[in-house]
């Protein structure tokens, strides 16, 4: 499912069996880390799969995008393949060219990856946006309100039947110590999609948005328990857009001693050319439920990734993550993005060259390994096995490019032979470090700023009295994401600020209405905000060579379909 | 160039776990049907269950079809507070009570104030529109579209609906004073399962002064007993659901059986003693009977 390679949790939860104070716990880039990642990631994404499909045995959670239905096209009895000239030990079909028309608009199809249906409905990614033509105003379900103020307070109509976005700040206590289980919780009754009247409790340990499970048709009363004070603020939505976290389910934070929730955070940078989005993985600073109920629910960043498309930075409006696949949707005033989840991991080829248990080691400053353009890192020598007198050592930075940069003890980057480090009275069982003019300094550290995006190689080079030479390499990542895909917003979308998917897995898109409204493309005057229906188009097909049919992802009106001769293909 | 071909793609369904819960349901897939409209009609299965009944059999062919019910119009009753006024949709007329009481059993005392044809094309009320206004001219009840629905839609799709609904068998908690599921309690019905605890009732709560004694708060649904009730004793009651919301479907069903149906489609002949009988069926009826005979080898009348 996961395509790039990245470091999954579950290789640091299978890390955190072994004790404490090992190194290939306490090192996400230790060799047996990376031994036991791919295992990691095989498992994390059986676990994503599993969690899908006991979803599927529930219609309330049920992915909605599984496969249903495709449209077939059945071809003429005496319809030829070309094959492929270049193939030489089989024959191999081609796929014939075929144009799907809707109206007057023609729309090339392309062959799915292995002619595969899975690759078509659960891998392809979308190729058009498709605005339905359907909009609803998207005024709140329930306005910003008072907690005191809730129980009186009617809730407005739903716009649409959906999960609804609950979103609650300025709440200091999340618990309830009258209650058995004392955690907080929202109760909403009304009526939901099956048109029956039902409850639902939701439970509400921080500030943040809660999505309801039951889809909601309409809202007749809400009770809180356990919230405090009676100042702190509650908003109801239909729709999840502009999200300020959004949970990750299908990842944890795992450290060396802590498994933690994981949030997907849209987030702004100031790079040297000017400010763009990011993409950050966050959680929770508090590692108990305890200090969450008492208010402390501050986030700490995890990873940032910066967010490209054709290399060039993007600024975006919202973004939203996609049921089952968790890919993220992304906007900006015209386009949509697609994004892969993951944070990708550094390549670690260059750590061939370390020695094996050197004595000098590289100690990256706070254990932080991800790092986003602009950011510094800082790393110090650590003599780890004083049992051999040092002569001299040196720093050195291999960037991403491939370019090698020498460090003097101030941090400037020097010819390479100006960049040794002498250990003042090697004689000695003394080590440094030392400044330039032979000064003891109380630490030997690296600073470097960062300033392209990929892998870097922080190299420590130590020779010892004994004449032998050694090398520790750290790889740190300079994190950044190219979007999988860019679809131009179709023109009546074009604005956009907002993204969410609604309880069918359908996409909707935000446009606000300005202080005096705007002019929509159908020259509707809207003066509230706006949420559009669109749908996210695959045109692809898979094609059965045997038995002469082929089969789309799309409905079109009709579909042209044109044989391909041999000589014409082109590889 | 090769040559090229114009094609009408065709929906083809594919199998997946919400066609497993179909078939555990008895429900499957109607052609081109996507996901998401096929789990509003699993879900359908449990809410609006089919059966034998005429609201079941509504209830299973709309569903069957790939249809949807939907709330048409909402009644309500404006009139004198001090009555208990009923509505009733039987087959092909609403029927207005604005006095239905079982404590008087003088057949007198239930006042029908208005019978509105819903199923002849001359009648005013053939269509919703009509419907509403024929029930808004009457003094005692008022009544209004639901939002979304089309006046001009048959009102012969309204599902028939009594705001007087019975509920057959609700516990009874061993408490002194407690509230019934339901408000607006029809007098004289409330019955329940131990007589020696509930063996009188009372015009007051507080002449609840010894065993036996029992008060009804008919409107608020406030039960308080003098003795505490044995666990398991439950009470049988009507209610009132006014105002009443009334479902359509475009299914419409009518039953033959139905005196009130064949008064519409027979001709009806005065016997000697003041009553009805059927006489030949009215062209409608022909074609229905033409439409069944056709479906099935039968003969009519047996």
């Amino acid at each position: 499912m996961a395509k790039t390679i990245h470091n999954s949790w579950v290789t640091q939860r299978m890390a955190n069996r072994l004790p404490l104070w090992s190194d290939a716990r306490q090192y996400q880039h230790s060799v047996l880390q990376q031994y036991l990642n791919p295992i990691g990631s095989a498992l994390e994404d059986l676990y994503q799969w599993s969690t899908n499909e006991r979803k599927n045995l529930f219609l309330p959670s049920a992915n909605m995008d599984m496969i249903d239905k495709v449209y077939a096209l059945r071809l003429p009895s005496d319809f030829q393949f070309g094959t492929d000239p270049y193939s030489i030990n089989a024959v191999r079909y081609m796929s014939p060219r075929c144009k799907g028309i809707i109206g007057t608009q023609e729309i090339w199809i392309a062959t799915a990856e292995n002619n595969s249906l899975d690759n078509m409905f659960y891998e392809a990614l979308p190729t058009r946006v498709v605005d339905l033509d359907a909009y609803v105003d998207v005024d709140p379900v329930l306005e910003e309100t008072y907690l005191s103020d809730l129980e009186t307070t009617t809730p407005n109509t739903i716009c649409w039947p959906s999960r609804l976005a609950i979103t609650i700040s300025d709440c200091t206590t999340f618990v309830d110590l009258s209650r058995r289980e004392p955690f907080s919780f929202l109760i909403l009754k009304g009526t939901t999609v099956r048109d029956l009247e039902e409850t639902e409790a939701i439970i509400i340990p921080y500030n943040g948005t809660f999505l309801t499970r039951k889809i909601w048709k309409e809202l007749t009363s809400l009770e809180c328990y356990g919230l405090g004070p009676d100042t702190a603020i509650i908003q109801i939505n239909c729709f999840g857009f502009n999200k300020d976290k959004e949970t990750d389910k299908y990842q944890l934070y795992v450290d060396v001693a802590t498994e933690k929730l994981l949030y997907h955070k849209l987030a702004t940078r100031d790079f040297m050319e000017g400010t763009y989005s990011v993409h950050q993985h966050v959680t929770m600073i508090a590692n108990t439920l305890g200090e969450l109920y008492n208010g402390h629910d501050t986030i700490q960043v995890v990873k940032e990734v910066e967010l490209l498309y054709g290399g060039q930075n993007l600024l975006l409006n919202d973004i939203a993550v996609q049921p089952f696949t968790g890919r993220l949707f992304a906007i900006d005033d015209s386009y949509l993005y697609v994004f892969d989840p993951y944070a990708n991991a550094p390549s670690c080829v260059g750590i061939k060259d370390k020695t094996p248990g050197p004595m000098l080691t590289i100690k990256v400053q706070g254990e932080k390994y991800d790092y986003v353009r602009g950011e510094t890192v800082a790393a110090e020598a650590y003599w780890r096995k004083p049992i051999e007198r040092i002569y001299r050592n040196r720093w050195s930075i291999q960037k991403p490019d491939g370019t090698i940069v020498y460090i003097d003890i101030d941090g400037n980057e020097v010819p390479a032979e100006d960049a040794w480090i002498h250990n003042k009275t090697y004689t000695e069982l003394v080590f440094g470090p030392f400044d330039s003019s032979g000064g003891e300094i109380s630490r030997q550290s690296l600073s470097y700023a960062l300033s392209q995006r990929g892998t870097y190689l922080l190299i420590l080079e130590t020779e010892l009295a004994n004449g032998t030479a050694e090398k520790d390499i750290v790889p740190i990542h300079v994190h950044y994401k190219e979007a999988l895909t860019r679809l131009a917003l179709p023109s009546s979308l074009q604005g956009a600020r907002g993204i969410a998917f609604d309880a069918d897995q359908k996409l909707w898109i935000l446009k606000l209405a300005t202080g005096s409204g705007y002019y929509d493309a159908g020259s509707a005057y809207a003066t509230t905000d706006r949420a559009y229906r669109v749908h996210l188009a695959i045109d692809q097909m898979v094609v059965d060579f045997v038995n002469k049919v082929i089969f789309l992802h799309e409905k079109y009106d009709s579909v042209e379909v044109e044989e391909i001769s041999d000589m014409m293909v082109e590889v | 160039m090769g040559r090229t071909f114009t094609l009408t793609p065709e929906a083809k369904n594919i199998n997946n776990p919400l066609d497993h819960l179909g078939l555990l349901l008895g429900l499957p897939r109607l052609p081109d049907e996507g996901n998401s409209a096929y789990r509003r009609r699993l879900w359908d299965v449990y809410v609006r269950r089919a059966s034998a009944t005429e609201r079941g059999l509504v209830n299973g062919i709309t569903r069957e079809l790939g249809l949807e019910q939907y709330q048409a119009v909402t009644i309500s009753y404006v009139g004198s507070s001090s009555n208990y006024p009923r509505v009733v949709v039987q087959d092909v007329q609403v029927e207005l009570y604005s006095n239905w009481n079982l404590l008087d059993e003088s057949v007198d005392a239930n006042v029908l104030e208005a019978t509105i044809d819903i199923y002849s094309k001359d009648s005013s009320a053939y269509y919703l529109d009509g419907l509403v206004a024929a029930i808004n001219n009457t003094s005692s009840f008022a009544a209004t579209l639901a939002d979304g629905v089309e006046g001009h839609t048959l009102s012969a799709a309204i599902i028939n609906n009594d705001s007087r609904a019975w509920v057959e068998n609700e516990e009874i908690r061993p408490l002194r004073r407690q509230k019934l599921e339901n408000t607006n309690i029809t007098p004289g019905t409330i019955r329940f399962s131990d007589n020696i605890v509930f063996n009188t009732q009372v015009a007051t709560e507080a002449e609840v002064t010894s065993a036996g004694k029992f008060y009804v708060d008919y409107t608020s649904g406030t039960l308080v007993v003098y003795s505490i009730p044995r666990s398991y004793t439950t009470c049988r009651y009507m209610y009132d659901r006014l105002p009443l919301t009334l479902d359509a479907s475009p299914v419409i069903l009518h039953e033959f059986g139905s005196s009130y149906f064949r008064s519409k489609t027979f001709d009806q002949i005065l016997q000697p003693d003041g009553s009805y009988e059927d006489g030949l069926p009215q062209h409608e009826a022909i074609a229905y009977i033409n439409e069944l005979l056709q479906a099935k080898g039968m003969l009519w009348g047996e």
